[in-house]
């Protein structure tokens, strides 16, 4: 059991490189080698803050050309309206491989406001939801609800627009209550079920028209509901009122037990999901003071939780790519890969599997998907020693060894350590400097004329990668 | 003579930094298409989305312990450029004594071949095997054009390619694909090769997959043999880290298709003589141990390194020649402990010869060809072609190769593994002959390395319309049962799953499967290799 104290580094829990791989590939998509050297330098309690402030302030991305396109303006196209998807998909794919901050919160936001782009179907849709994502993804959690829930991608694919007087439709209020924000059986009937529902009526849109979101004051239940015990004319605001004070501890310990489960470990440790819970309702539902004081903490930083989530598809790809020190730009021609790969693993961006989301650990990997992820990796490899990218690989590997550039022990180890933030064990790391040593015969290296300045260095870096990326530890994050 | 070693040699020694740089550059099979690396074709794939691993997991990779252990080839890889002229000696030719002062082995300290060649003492556990007709020499073996880089010599060697032609896939991976064309579709159980040593796979690549199961060193092959599983669950501890991890590697395990047909034959075979301590020799005994418990694979590289002697060789190369003697001598009686002596070819290979004359440090640099040795109960006694003629060389001052390497190849293919000459030359990629009498021609097959037998049809006693496939396996495994039309074109998926060792009956109703009146043809692919019939529906 543990409290959300914060993090002061010992001399037996160091602020270590393992420590700063641990809270980058958390709260991010993982390290670039700059942050890490730069991580290194820091004090950890300032970097989190400027880390989360930063995503904060960051200014939010501007709407692509089509953002406003009906489905009238896609009419006699060919592909267009899959054609834009890609766009967005690549360019979230970009963010996450070239910012990785932000866009790995988006991407839990997104787990939990599920809307699957497979059933509202409309462009114009899914950039308003994920504008929505990163703007409120370290903003005020019940503005957050509030918008999602009259969000055009939300209230159709939950099926709010139906969701008239005298016709109600009780499917966003039962997940409102359930997956949003108290969890499910935690303080509500199904009375209030259909309550929320009568309260939530009157919103409209038309997804295959792919129009605006109106209210429709006629398709809104103006009598009395009672929720939670509470009787009156309760309209949309009202409703999060009053999920948001009558039961502010079942939200909160909610919310804060699904951050523990998603960013430290599958089993929530109680004490510290509600000391967590009393802040975010301190801070009157703002998410930046919450996510700075789980990422502060010590507990966070326990040894215990390092390398202790498997990672998701798309995290074990980005992860690759940015602790290699490769923009978005370099991989671009493996952004497919990337992309629909993690769609063929069981993560298929914008549409996960149900309105419960991805159920993520174990699932994420069996025999099939594990030898998949493999054979994707291997391919994001080639690419990172094709012969545009592969100085960058010299240069990882140089910067991690400092001036011993020919001892192919270190750099392995070095490098093994830079990729899974941990090092092997005696036999693994024997194989590891094998791969490592490919096919350059041995005397090179026993009289030390071999070094990384070689040309075969950069293929030598790939060829040890590809057995990294085979370990099991490789997808543990 | 020719002592002129101010020429330069492109790629010839590393003293030669940047012309070994740009040599390396050539090195195009650097795009990787085929380094994959760890245990590629060894993964779990899926019938009809259906994971193989779902289909029964207790004893599907079980090996074909009962079959006679068909012909088996081992490559035993001398890396770095094994210098030829100290292994094989040309014993009475002053020039060899005139041109290496320092390092030429003298006839005191060398034991007679016949009466011209000779191999130093340290090679003498071989002696036995030469006597009793159990090992070959090839002088001279190399390629026209040679190229002086560890790298692309490699590549050549491995993928019998032309000097200047550039190719990325290896003579066994295209061997290996002709002999079980169905190997994707319906993976056998066993690996089709195996080496030990991650380096050059190329060899194994094949146009779709690479074909060998990769260990990186006898460590790891005997931990993986033992255990019967690519990583050790038992250290794992009780911490949210560990359990992870323990996840993911059990789920590794039980990808790994082939840890049971090895472990199996791993426990089943035995060691039966002492083998030396050095490395070679360790991956030999395993090699051994594999064949003898009939584990099926086909093709073992086993590898030695450290031939790269371009200074005080004198010591080390002689030590480097007794590791092999003694590891493949230890090898042969091993196997010959029970009769498999004359089941497996062994062959050994190196990138490149050296200079015939010796360097200013008391060693050579990279040079052309290099004696090739090839091993086997009843392989006979001989020497084929003729020591490299030091007097005649060209402008960088090495002899003409003799023989060329992909002959051996054709020797290997159509006479060791009875492939007809035209697909032999298909996987060689050239029309080449065999070296007349160079390795035991195979009888005709016998069916002993088949995984299954496609008995026949017939219509059934019961209903006309219902047809009878019988077919047999010696292996359990996934089977898949196909019709096609004349042409060839796949009509009717008949049936893809799992079916235990022994007899079968598939009965169809060809009603069901409209399959008209007309001619026809059915198979069934099985570890990896195809049966096929015609079939006559009246």
């Amino acid at each position: 059991m543990a409290g959300i104290q914060p993090f002061q580094p010992t001399s037996d829990k160091p602020w270590n490189k393992q420590r700063v791989i641990h809270l980058y590939r958390r709260l991010g998509f993982g390290p670039t080698p700059t942050q890490i050297t730069n991580a290194l330098a820091a004090n950890p309690q300032v970097l989190v803050g400027s880390l989360l402030d930063g995503i904060k302030s960051r200014a939010l991305p501007t709407g692509p050309s089509w953002a406003n396109f009906t489905a009238a303006d896609y009419e006699n196209t060919d592909n267009l309206k899959f054609e834009h998807r890609e766009e967005h998909y690549y360019r979230y794919l970009t963010d996450m491989i070239d910012d990785g901050l932000r866009s790995k919160i988006v991407l839990f936001w997104h787990n939990h406001f599920v809307t699957e782009l497979n059933v509202y179907d409309c462009n114009k849709y899914l950039w308003n939801y994920y504008w929505l994502l990163n703007q409120y993804c370290l903003g005020n959690f019940k503005t957050f609800v509030e918008a999602m829930g009259k969000s055009p991608a939300m209230l159709s694919y939950l099926n709010g627009n139906l969701n008239a007087v005298g016709n109600p439709n009780e499917n966003y209020a039962r997940e409102l209550m359930e997956l949003f924000t108290m969890g499910e059986n935690n303080g509500y009937t199904q009375f209030d079920v259909v309550e929320v529902a009568r309260a939530l009526t009157g919103w409209r849109c038309n997804m295959y028209e792919c129009n605006d979101v109106t209210f429709v004051n006629s398709r809104f239940d103006n009598n009395n509901k009672t929720i939670f015990g509470k009787t009156g004319k309760w309209g949309y605001n009202e409703v999060h009122n009053l999920i948001f004070t009558e039961r502010k501890v079942q939200v909160a310990q909610y919310i804060c037990g699904k951050l523990y489960t998603h960013f430290i470990h599958k089993v929530p440790d109680q004490e510290f999901v509600n000391a967590l819970a009393d802040l975010f309702i301190a801070s009157n539902w703002e998410l930046l003071p919450v996510f700075k004081a789980l990422f502060r903490s010590d507990h966070f930083y326990n040894e215990e939780f390092v390398g202790a989530i498997i990672k998701s598809p798309i995290e074990c790809f980005v992860d690759l790519v940015r602790l290699s020190g490769f923009n978005a730009q370099a991989v671009s021609s493996r952004f497919g890969t990337m992309w629909y790969g993690s769609e063929n693993l069981g993560m298929n961006i914008f549409n996960p599997i149900n309105v419960a989301g991805w159920p993520g650990h174990h699932e994420w990997i069996n025999e099939n998907t594990l030898t998949q992820r493999w054979s994707y990796s291997r391919e994001l490899i080639n690419t990172m020693a094709n012969e545009t990218n592969r100085e960058t690989l010299r240069t990882l590997a140089k910067n991690l060894v400092g001036t011993t550039i020919n001892d192919p022990d270190l750099i392995t180890r070095e490098l093994t350590y830079h990729y899974l933030g941990r090092a092997l064990d005696d036999d693994l790391h024997a194989a590891a400097v094998l791969y490592f040593k490919g096919d350059i015969p041995e005397n090179y290296f026993e009289d030390q004329s071999w070094n990384l300045d070689w040309n075969e260095a950069p293929f030598q870096i790939a060829n040890l990668l590809g057995f990294l990326v085979k370990l099991p530890e490789f997808q543990l994050s | 003579m020719c002592k002129d070693q101010n020429k330069i040699k492109v790629g010839k020694s590393i003293d030669n930094t940047e012309e070994h740089q740009i040599d390396h550059s050539k090195w195009k099979r650097r795009d990787f298409l085929q380094t994959a690396g760890l245990f590629t074709a060894g993964m779990a794939a899926s019938l009809h989305g259906v994971p193989l691993y779902a289909l029964g997991t207790s004893n599907l990779l079980a090996p074909l312990n009962n079959l006679e252990t068909d012909r088996t080839l081992v490559l035993i890889q001398l890396r770095g450029g094994n210098d030829g002229l100290n292994m094989v000696v040309d014993r009475f030719n002053s020039e060899y004594y005139n041109i290496r002062p320092n390092i030429a082995i003298t006839e005191s300290n060398l034991w007679a071949l016949n009466d011209k060649n000779g191999m130093p003492n340290t090679m003498n556990s071989l002696r036995p095997m030469w006597e009793e007709d159990k090992m070959k020499v090839i002088h001279n073996v190399g390629y026209p054009e040679p190229n002086y880089s560890h790298f692309r010599s490699s590549d050549i060697w491995a993928t019998a390619s032309d000097t200047e032609e550039y190719l990325n896939t290896g003579w066994i991976g295209r061997y290996i694909d002709q002999d079980m064309p169905a190997f994707l579709d319906a993976q056998p159980t066993i690996p089709p090769a195996l080496q030990i040593g991650v380096q050059t796979d190329l060899i194994f690549q094949g146009p779709r997959v690479n074909l060998a199961l990769a260990v990186s060193s006898p460590q790891e092959f005997y931990k993986l043999a033992v255990s019967g599983q690519l990583y050790d669950l038992s250290t794992l501890t009780n911490t949210p880290r560990d359990q992870e991890l323990f996840y993911v590697r059990q789920v590794a395990n039980s990808a790994f298709r082939y840890s049971q047909s090895i472990s199996n034959a791993y426990n089943k075979g035995r060691n039966e003589v002492n083998y030396p301590n050095s490395n070679l020799a360790q991956q030999l005994a395993i090699v051994s141990r594999l064949i003898k418990g009939r584990l099926g694979t086909k093709v073992y590289m086993v590898y030695i390194d450290g031939f790269d002697t371009h200074a005080d060789q004198y010591d080390n190369h002689l030590n480097l020649l007794n590791r092999i003697s003694t590891a493949v001598s230890a090898f042969y009686q091993d196997l010959e402990a029970q009769n498999m002596g004359d089941k497996v070819l062994g062959m050994t290979f190196s990138e490149f010869g050296r200079t015939i004359y010796e360097n200013g440090s008391a060693g050579t640099d990279h040079g052309t060809g290099a004696p090739v040795l090839m091993f086997a109960k009843g392989i006979g006694k001989g020497i084929v072609g003729t020591p490299p003629d030091l007097l005649n060389t060209d402008i960088y001052g090495d002899p003409a190769y003799g023989t060329d390497f992909r002959d051996i190849y054709a020797s290997v293919l159509q006479n060791w593994f009875g492939m007809p000459k035209d697909v032999s030359d298909f996987v060689i990629g050239k029309d080449r002959l065999p070296i007349d009498g160079l390795v035991p021609t195979k009888n005709p097959p016998i069916g002993s390395e088949e995984f299954g037998a496609l008995l026949g049809h017939k219509i059934s006693d019961k209903n006309p319309d219902v047809l009878q496939i019988h077919f047999s396996l010696l292996q359990e495994g996934p089977v898949i049962i196909e019709v096609l039309d004349k042409s060839g074109q796949v009509l009717r998926p008949l049936i893809n799953e799992f079916r235990n060792k022994g007899s079968h009956t598939l009965e169809i109703n060809t009603k069901n499967y409209v399959l008209r009146p007309g001619e026809y043809q059915y198979r069934m692919k099985v570890g990896g290799k195809i049966y096929q019939r015609p079939l006559l529906i009246n």
